[in-house]
């Protein structure tokens, strides 16, 4: 199933309404860049800036992502299975 | 007559007074003194080294006394001596004494070796006598660093294979004021306004801190300085430094007001600011009237008369005669001056009366502009938000990679060097300058000397030059800095030229530099064109090769491409000419520069961002220099080794090691900050001395590494898959660099230095670690080291990189190295070895605009292989055992072995045995865009596990 990678940091504007508009879907993850292991994921995934919100498969692989905007939710739906 | 009597001593002249004699010393017996006896002496060189008691000295003499005597020992060299105390020390448990008295030296043996055959730890460096000068004197030097600079925990950890720590070198010199400069400053938006002097200030302030032995330094709350105009500026700190000798520069105006500064300090004058030194009689600076506070409703308290309680008033501060003959001459100036300029000053007051805008601010004329003896032992600076300020009156100015502008700008004048050389006024002698002051940073830096936008730089001397010239000139400097790189034996004149097609925006509007130093009236971005055409000049060259063909290894040029590269017009065609010189002779490196950033790159793959600070700079380009203090290496595999498959422990593991860099690092800082205390006389005057009013090397803005080692091998032997083999492999890899990266940025903190993660070239060093783990973790080595064990051309997989031997597809491989970029702050490049292909040039330049586009990655290189005949003098591609021509045996092969091109020959077992495992490319496949974005978005998980 596919499922968001949101990617986030402290004394960032838009990271609470990233992880709000992340929250309505299923499995979402939650990844702190000033932590080890969000940082390393933020990496893989080339994620530069926060927020970012990747859409991956059961996989692990980026479906599609929005790299630091914050989508609405008929965005993330659009992308999402 | 008792038994010691008639002990003879062989006396090498080891305790010579000072370095002169000891480098004159020639060890044959002719030279050897014969001594009595005298066993005194040991005592003294006791009590002196090792601050022994006099009493404990004199039960060790005795001892080792004994000990000659039982063992029939008529004749006794000094050396055997101090073995023999040495031994008695070790004995009564005094380590630390033990290290202070011990030899630094090198056995009879290991000379002979370094003598007859070469040393392979860099691979450019020759096997000539400034070489082998260079190798005894590093063997000592290493020795002498592990004992004395680092300490014990750190030195053991080098020892062992840990850590590696790499070269040594640098430096910093304080500028600034004397004490008894007047400053006037007030708490923010008061009434009250305070004059006093700066030393004066200084000690009013509350906490003292001491970023350095020789600097102590005060953060004031609140507190503003009077600037230019009569306005206020916030003060940032107040500095108090050791003089340490410095000279001191007494400049007076025609106002009469003067002021004594160290001789570098930029001082702003009516079109300039130049270093103290270079100011001239008759020269403008803007003074301030200070009376003019009280028009503004202010209240001013002058505490400055308390200066003559002081011990070191402005009196005592001057030999007699000269206060007598200066205040004379300065009285006979100020005064003439007055005169000569009282029309002016009608004027200005006929000006103020108008009201004009800034109506403190006066012009007045240097009268006197000289040297000055004088007895201070501090010096003080103020920082303030404006970097100005109001001092004694004059408006000044306080401050805080290797540009042109700089040798354009102040020419060539160095401490070492006897003659001093005006700016340049014609291409040839400045190409001349630049080979000059490289070949003398070269002497002082471990790692390599880039030059920032060389081509832009040079650019303003090539307006109305025809392109011959332009090509003739760009083969000359090439040339010369090639041939350099030999002819100076010892150390190679590593150099890296950053070039640039579009005029970077960060210097697009700073002023340029002309022929004899002279601001132009022009931005550098008037002179897009000519930097064009000698950028295009240099890659043709390059093209070409040297007389018999092959490629050049030095100056490496560094392309950077960004987003204004494809903007700007001719990029086509020019990006087609790097790809075919990379295609052709590999020299080329790729810098991608993403965003906003700008960087500077260097060495095999350092890369230096700009920080808010240097970018500061940038109108001034001539100050900008950027270096590294130094690198340690830490051995990842290792650490997973102690780990034993515990994440745990491995993360712990790897927190100690990066502790341990910073310790290592902040000890070595420590030492480069002693050599200062020997002040303009000391061993690194040519760091000290720049001529815009900072020191050459600037300590506290240097970047400390810390670099990576074989990761592929730690991943290997944690998780049992290589870093290309799994994607948990690869996140795990990701989790460790990412936590090293966290780690150093919480340890700059704590240190108050830029602690940065560099992949470490590590072109001896990893093989170094690589052989330690063999002894020390034989087993666990056996089982991920790479190359060839048994005929010990063993290695550990460069930095962060994929295995070299992996069969995987090169977008794939570069893909996945790139993830790593982002972390690592101080420079990560991917490697693209070529073997004896020659791909088409398109190919090429498809790989670098997708890798731009859609990768991290901060630089790409190509790498062919050659073989060059020494009979038939050709160059041939690929890495042949014969010549391909004559089948002549008189051959040698060329290729990257790091970051630069240099003979196989001379290359180390651990890197021979890495390139035979290298998997070449031919970049066939390389073209398929949906391929190299597919990668992506297919995701990396599709890559098979094996």
């Amino acid at each position: 199933m596919q499922h968001l990678k949101v990617f986030v940091k402290q004394d960032c504007q838009k990271c609470p309404a990233a992880k709000e508009v992340a929250s309505r879907f299923p499995a979402t993850e939650i990844y702190d860049v000033e932590q080890a292991d969000g940082l390393a994921e933020a990496a893989y995934y080339s994620v530069m800036c926060t927020p970012s919100i990747v859409v991956v498969d059961e996989g692990g692989s980026e479906v599609f992502a929005w790299r630091c905007s914050v989508p609405t939710p008929g965005d993330i739906s659009e992308h999402i299975n | 007559m008792s038994a010691a009597s008639n002990i003879r001593v062989l006396k090498r002249k080891e305790r010579a007074e000072d370095a002169t004699d000891i480098a004159l010393l020639v060890s044959t017996s002719s030279k050897e003194e014969i001594n009595l006896w005298e066993k005194s002496k040991i005592v003294n060189s006791l009590v002196l080294e090792t601050e022994a008691s006099p009493d404990l000295a004199q039960e060790i003499a005795d001892r080792v006394e004994e000990r000659i005597i039982q063992g029939r020992m008529n004749t006794v060299t000094t050396s055997i001596i101090r073995e023999l105390v040495d031994l008695e020390l070790l004995e009564r448990g005094l380590g630390t004494m033990h290290k202070k008295h011990s030899h630094v030296g090198l056995p009879m043996y290991d000379v002979e070796q370094i003598i007859t055959s070469a040393n392979k730890e860099n691979s450019n460096t020759t096997h000539n006598p400034e070489s082998i000068n260079l190798t005894l004197a590093e063997a000592i030097l290493k020795e002498f660093a592990l004992r004395n600079v680092f300490s014990d925990d750190i030195a053991r950890a080098h020892m062992v294979g840990d850590i590696h720590l790499h070269d040594l070198g640098f430096i910093i010199r304080p500028y600034s004021y004397l004490g008894d400069t007047v400053v006037h400053w007030r708490v923010k938006g008061a009434h009250l306004v305070f004059t006093t002097t700066m030393e004066q200030l200084y000690h009013l302030l509350p906490g003292e801190n001491r970023p350095e032995p020789t600097v102590r330094v005060k953060y004031p709350a609140a507190l503003e300085m009077l600037d230019r105009g009569g306005n206020w500026t916030e003060i940032k700190r107040v500095v108090k430094k050791d003089r340490l000798g410095k000279g001191m520069v007494f400049l007076a105006t025609s106002d009469g007001r003067y002021c004594v500064v160290t001789h570098d300090h930029p001082v702003i004058t009516a079109d300039d600011i130049k270093p103290a030194s270079l100011v001239r009689v008759g020269e403008e600076l803007e003074t301030l009237d200070v009376e003019e506070g009280k028009l503004r409703g202010l209240e001013e308290v002058n505490i400055t008369h308390l200066l003559e309680a002081n011990a070191t008033s402005f009196k005592l501060r001057f030999n007699a005669e000269d206060v007598f003959v200066a205040h004379q001459r300065l009285q006979e100036l100020v005064s003439q001056a007055s005169q000569a300029s009282s029309g002016a000053r009608a004027r200005r007051s006929r000006e103020r009366r108008k009201g004009a805008s800034s109506p403190a601010a006066h012009r007045a004329q240097v009268v006197m502009a000289e040297p000055v003896e004088v007895l201070d032992v501090y010096i003080y600076d103020v920082t303030t938000e404006s970097g100005t300020l109001i001092a004694n009156g004059i408006y000044s100015h306080n401050c805080g990679g290797h540009s042109l502008d700089y040798i354009k700008k102040y020419g060539i004048s160095l401490p070492n060097i006897t003659s001093t050389s005006s700016p340049a006024k014609h291409p040839e002698v400045l190409i001349g300058h630049m080979v000059k002051m490289a070949s003398t940073l070269q002497s002082h830096y471990a790692g390599a000397i880039g030059w920032e936008a060389v081509n832009m730089f040079f650019a303003p001397y090539l307006v109305g030059v025809d392109y011959d010239r332009i090509r003739q000139l760009a083969q000359m400097l090439i040339y010369e800095f090639n041939q350099l790189a030999g002819a100076r034996g010892s150390q190679v004149v590593f150099t890296d030229f950053n070039l640039y097609w579009n005029i970077p925006r960060h210097f697009r509007d700073a002023p340029a530099i002309g022929p004899g130093g002279v601001y132009t009236g022009k931005t550098y971005k008037d002179y897009q064109r000519e930097a064009q055409e000698f950028l295009k000049a240099l890659f043709e060259v390059y093209m070409e090769g040297d007389a018999m063909g092959k490629t050049f290894v030095f100056p490496k040029p560094l392309l950077h491409i960004n987003e204004d590269f494809f903007r700007t017009e001719g990029h086509e065609e020019f990006l087609d000419l790097a790809c075919k010189v990379a295609s052709r002779q590999g020299i080329t490196y790729f810098v991608f520069d993403r965003g906003d950033e700008i960087t500077v790159s260097q060495c095999c793959r350092l890369k230096l961002k700009l920080k808010e600070q240097d970018l500061q700079e940038v109108m001034t380009p001539e100050r900008m220099r950027f270096s590294a203090l130094q690198n340690i290496t830490i051995n990842l595999p290792r650490i997973a080794y102690k780990a034993n498959g515990s994440n745990e422990v491995l993360f712990h593991e790897l927190e100690n090691a990066l502790q341990m860099v910073a310790k290592a690092h902040m000890q070595k800082k420590q030492f480069i900050a002693s050599l200062l205390e020997q002040g303009v006389g000391g061993p690194l005057s040519v760091l000290c001395d720049a001529k815009d009013g900072e020191p050459y090397l600037r300590l506290e803005r240097l970047t400390y590494l810390a670099g990576l080692l074989g990761l592929n091998e730690m991943v290997q032997y944690h998780t049992g898959m290589e870093l290309h083999q799994s994607q948990e492999a690869l996140k795990f890899g990701l989790k460790v660099v990412a936590n090293m990266n966290l780690t150093c940025k919480r340890l700059s903190e704590q240190y108050g230095i830029n602690l940065v993660l560099e992949e470490s070239p590590a072109e001896s060093s990893g093989y170094r670690l690589a052989k330690l783990d063999t002894k020390y973790y034989p087993n666990q080595a056996a089982l991920v080291l790479k190359g060839d064990l048994e005929n010990s051309e063993f290695y550990y997989t460069n930095s962060v990189h994929l295995n070299v031997e992996a069969d995987i597809d090169y977008i794939e491989r570069v893909q996945k190295q790139s993830l790593f970029h982002p972390l690592i702050e101080a420079g990560a490049i991917c490697h693209v070895w070529l073997g004896e292909n020659q791909p088409d040039p398109e190919s090429i330049r498809n790989f670098v605009i997708k890798t731009f586009r859609n990768t991290q990655s901060s630089q790409i290189a190509f790498s062919p292989e050659f073989t060059v005949c020494n009979d038939c003098r050709r160059t041939y591609r690929g890495l042949h055992e014969k010549c391909p021509n004559c089948d002549s045996e008189n051959i040698y092969g060329i290729t990257r072995i790091v970051g630069y091109f240099s003979k196989v020959t001379t290359w180390n077992k651990g890197k021979v045995g890495e390139l035979k495992g290298r998997v070449r490319t031919d970049l066939e496949g390389g073209l398929d865009r949906a391929a190299f974005e597919g990668l992506r978005e297919a995701g990396l998980s599709k890559v098979p596990s094996c």
